[in-house]
Formats: structure tokens, sequence, C-alpha cells
């Protein structure tokens, strides 16, 4: 049941898929960094699936259909990462076609740090802002969550890069433990996150009155 | 199984409004509206049948199950509508059922196809295109698609035209040939229930005045008209409300026979229809005066 519902997060979109592919392109034209494209573009369908599920009264319809509220938050959970891989998927073979003439801006940070610094990006963002949205968005809020998570995505891009940057030049421990051990360690506390954030969407949604 | 609902001294709170010590018994094979002004708490108690609120104290169990232990098998076995639309814009009808039908664990595709024919919906149109009245008609294409047993309804016919309204009802009466199923029905326009309803629960101010037989209704309310020298404390306590002016008064009586016995010819005494029982009881139990 669950994929279900996954799979209705996606269908959803429809046409606007086309969209999303050709802001996709966009971004990698201007050649911003694999980083960036991936986030924003990820934030943007999942923030979309919540604003097409609010106009659509999607909470009623899908409470009413034979699922548990449990099942609705985690796939919600669910298909961001499944948007993630494939968000990540058609960059890198986009990235593959262009043969490595699209190249990241902070070119210091190798792809695979790129990709990792996209999934704790999306996860921390969506773990501040999922249960919120559970919480608080209605119909007529619903598109400045939308923009405030964007937002935040980005924000979130420049302050992995930046952060990287500050503790490479400054700190010697990173030195010392090495890049892989630093993605490592913050891609563990970001799952970390998402997992209580997972909790407490759950908890927000069981109570929630839906009216 | 007699009841394929029951709620069980259930109460909601908000700020402003609660639904107090609600129970009810809703009967298998039956058509049971539910009536009563706008804010009235109809639609609280519809949701509370849903899940899709949960009462603070109380039981609600349907089809002798509750939510807790249940929610899967309850929701397969109901068909749902609903005042507003609950359907993607950007969809078409096909790509909704898509979605939907597999979360069913009897949905029959081709019965499906068949109400779409029989409405003339189109699959391939989105559903932004729809008219008010084809959202409701697709969403009962829906509902009536996997074999449901118990049809909840809030509202299904508001801001519908007349000949849709008929056209709404003539099929619910369709639904009940088979004397398996139940339809609860929630809504304020007193004359698509007189049709088709079996029985009456009428909710006011968050609590359930009375749930009866339409029959019973029909049978015994009665509005009596008459002078004001008519009453007296005596008189009044056959009432269930009256409005009074300088010289006439107008009263509903839950006894019809009592009534006539009361007042013979010299009131004039009618069977109430639902719109009257509504209208009187609006203002409970206490008399309104009308200058």
């Amino acid at each position: 049941m669950l994929l279900l519902l996954i799979k209705k997060d996606l269908a959803i979109h429809k046409l606007s898929w086309l969209l999303y592919f050709a802001m996709l392109l966009f971004f990698m034209v201007f050649n911003k960094d694999v980083m960036f494209v991936v986030a924003i573009i990820t934030a943007i369908v999942t923030m979309n699936t919540f604003h097409y599920d609010e106009l659509a009264h999607g909470n009623k319809l899908w409470n009413s259909l034979p699922f548990t509220r449990k099942e609705i938050v985690s796939a919600r959970y669910s298909t961001l990462l499944v948007v993630l891989v494939l968000v990540t998927g058609v960059v890198m073979a986009l990235a593959r076609i262009t043969n490595g003439e699209w190249s990241s801006a902070f070119s210091r940070l190798a792809i695979w740090e790129e990709v990792i610094g996209s999934f704790i990006v999306m996860m921390v963002s969506a773990s501040l802002f999922f249960p919120l949205v559970y919480k608080f968005a209605q119909k007529k809020t619903i598109f400045t969550f939308v923009i405030l998570y964007i937002a935040t995505a980005i924000a979130g891009v420049y302050a992995v890069y930046y952060v990287y940057k500050y503790l490479m030049e400054n700190i010697t421990f990173i030195q010392t433990i090495g890049t892989g051990v630093y993605w490592a360690l913050l891609a563990i506390g970001s799952l970390i996150c998402y997992a209580l954030s997972w909790a407490v969407s759950l908890k927000i949604y069981k109570s929630k009155e839906l009216l | 199984m007699e009841h394929v609902i029951e709620l069980k001294n259930v109460n909601k709170s908000y700020d402003h409004f609660s639904v107090s010590d609600v129970s009810l018994q809703i009967k298998k094979g039956f058509v049971t509206g539910i009536i009563g002004s706008n804010g009235a708490g109809k639609s609280t108690i519809m949701r509370m049948i849903l899940n899709l609120l949960k009462p603070d104290s109380g039981e609600v169990h349907v089809f002798g199950m509750d939510y807790a232990k249940h929610e899967k098998r309850i929701k397969d076995r109901i068909g749902f509508i609903f005042s507003e639309d609950v359907l993607y814009d950007e969809l078409t009808l096909h790509d909704q059922k898509k979605l939907i039908a597999p979360c069913y664990s009897k949905w029959d595709d081709a019965l499906f196809h068949q109400y779409c024919e029989s409405f003339e919906l189109p699959l391939k149109q989105k559903l932004k295109s729809f008219s008010k009245g084809m959202k409701v008609k697709a969403t009962l294409a829906i509902a009536l698609s996997h074999q449901a047993e118990l049809f909840i309804m809030d509202e299904p016919t508001a801001g519908l035209d007349p000949v849709f309204r008929r056209e709404f009802l003539d099929i619910m009466q369709d639904i009940m040939l088979d004397g398996e199923k139940s339809i609860v029905l929630s809504t304020h326009i007193m004359s698509d229930l007189s049709s088709i309803a079996d029985y009456i629960t009428y909710v006011q101010k968050g609590q359930i005045v009375f749930s009866k037989d339409i029959h019973d209704l029909q049978e015994n309310y009665a509005v009596v008209r008459g002078g004001i020298e008519l009453l007296d404390r005596d008189t009044e306590q056959c009432f269930l409300a009256i409005k009074k002016t300088k010289t006439g008064f107008e009263g509903l009586s839950a006894d019809l026979n009592i009534a006539e016995s009361l007042f013979g010819t010299e009131a004039i005494i009618e069977k109430a229809s639902l719109e009257d029982i509504m209208y009187y009881m609006q203002g409970g139990k206490n008399v309104a005066v009308v200058n």
C-alpha cells in the first residue's frame, strides 16, 4: 500500500515533470552545481506534492481510502528519497552526456561530495519542514511553505559549501579525519534528523483534524 | 449484525463548538438522513464516522469494528462523497481512477466504466473542466465501483441543480435495491431526504435531538396554527416549539392525535414536513415570540 501512495505522489505532477526537467536543464546550462540542481529540483517536486494534495483536499481523500495515517506520512518521507534518487540519476546521466563540460562552480568538491551534500541538504530541510507542513499548512498557507522550503534548500546548499570551505581551511580536525569521514558523519547526522522528523510527523498527523 | 454504525457517548470539543454525548445507531440496509442547520454538527459526526476526526471521548464502531484495530478493513467497505472536490484538477478521470482503483480489494473496473458511460463522464478530459455536477458524478462512480456496503455522503447535493439532484436520488434508490447496502446522508435539503430516507437523525447545536423512522415523523408530527386564546399552561405542554404573535400561534407537536384531541376544529392542524420540523425545532424547546 505504501507503494501505491508513493506512485500517487509522483503521478499527481503529471505534465509538471516536463517543467521540472526544463528547469533542471536551465540550471545546468547556467553552470549551477550538482548539489544546487539536485536540491532545488527535489525541493520543488516535494513541495509541489504537498501543494497539489492541499488543493485537491488530498488529506481528506487519502484518509477516506483504505490507508492508515502512518502509511500516508511514511509514503511522503519515502517519496522524497525516491525523488532525490531520480533527480540525482538524471543529473548524473546528463553530466556524463556532456562529458564533464558541465563543471561545478565550486570545483574543489568532487561530484560524489556534491551528491552527498544534496542528500544532506534535502534530508535536513525536509526534517525541518515536513512536521511544520503537517501541523500548520492549509490550502491558504501551503504556498508560503513551498516558497520557504525552496529558499531553505537553496540556503542549505550554500551553507554546506561555505561550512566545508571554512572547515577545510581553518580546522585541522577535518583534514585529519579526511573528507570521506566528514561527509559520512554529516550523512549519518542528517539521516538521524530525518528519522526523528519522520517520527514527529507521524505523531502530528495521527492527531490531525481533517476538516 | 443489525447496526452498521454505532456511536457511543461520543464527545468532540472545539473552542466555540462541541458535539456532546452523541449516541447513534445506524441500521444496516437503510438510508439514514442526518439533518440540521449549518454548523449544527452534522459534518463533525460524519467525519468522526470516517475517522477524519477523532472523538475526544466515546466509541465509534463501523461494521462492528473500531478504527484503532481495523481501519483499512473498515474503509475498504465504505464509499464516500463529500460536498467539496476531492479529485485532482490536473488529472483526467482515467488517471484518477488508476490511482484509486488499486487501493480497494474489490474494485470492479467494468462497473466503473459502466457508470462513467451512464453518467456521460469523459474519461480523458481533465477534471478541472468538469462541472460541479460532473465532479460529484465522478466521485459517485468511484464510490459505486468497489462494492462498498456503506455509503457516507456529506452534503453530496449541495450546490447542484434540481435535475441532477433528482438523478442522484434515483441512483441512491437503485443502490438500495439489494437490501444489503446502507447509506448515511447528511444534508439540509429536506426534499432530498423525504423521498429516500428511512430514518432521520436531527442534530442541533452538537447534540442529537431525535433519531426516528421517517414514517413515524411524517405520521405523528404536526404543525398547529390557531388563535392565541387557545394557549394555556396545559395546552403548551403538547408542543415541542411554539412561535407566538399578538393574535395567534404556530406550534410543532410530536403527537398528531393529542393535538387533534386538544384543539379539535378550533385550530388548523397539518402533518409536519421535515422542513417544518427543522424550522420549529431550531428554537429548541424554548418558546419563540414573534411580534
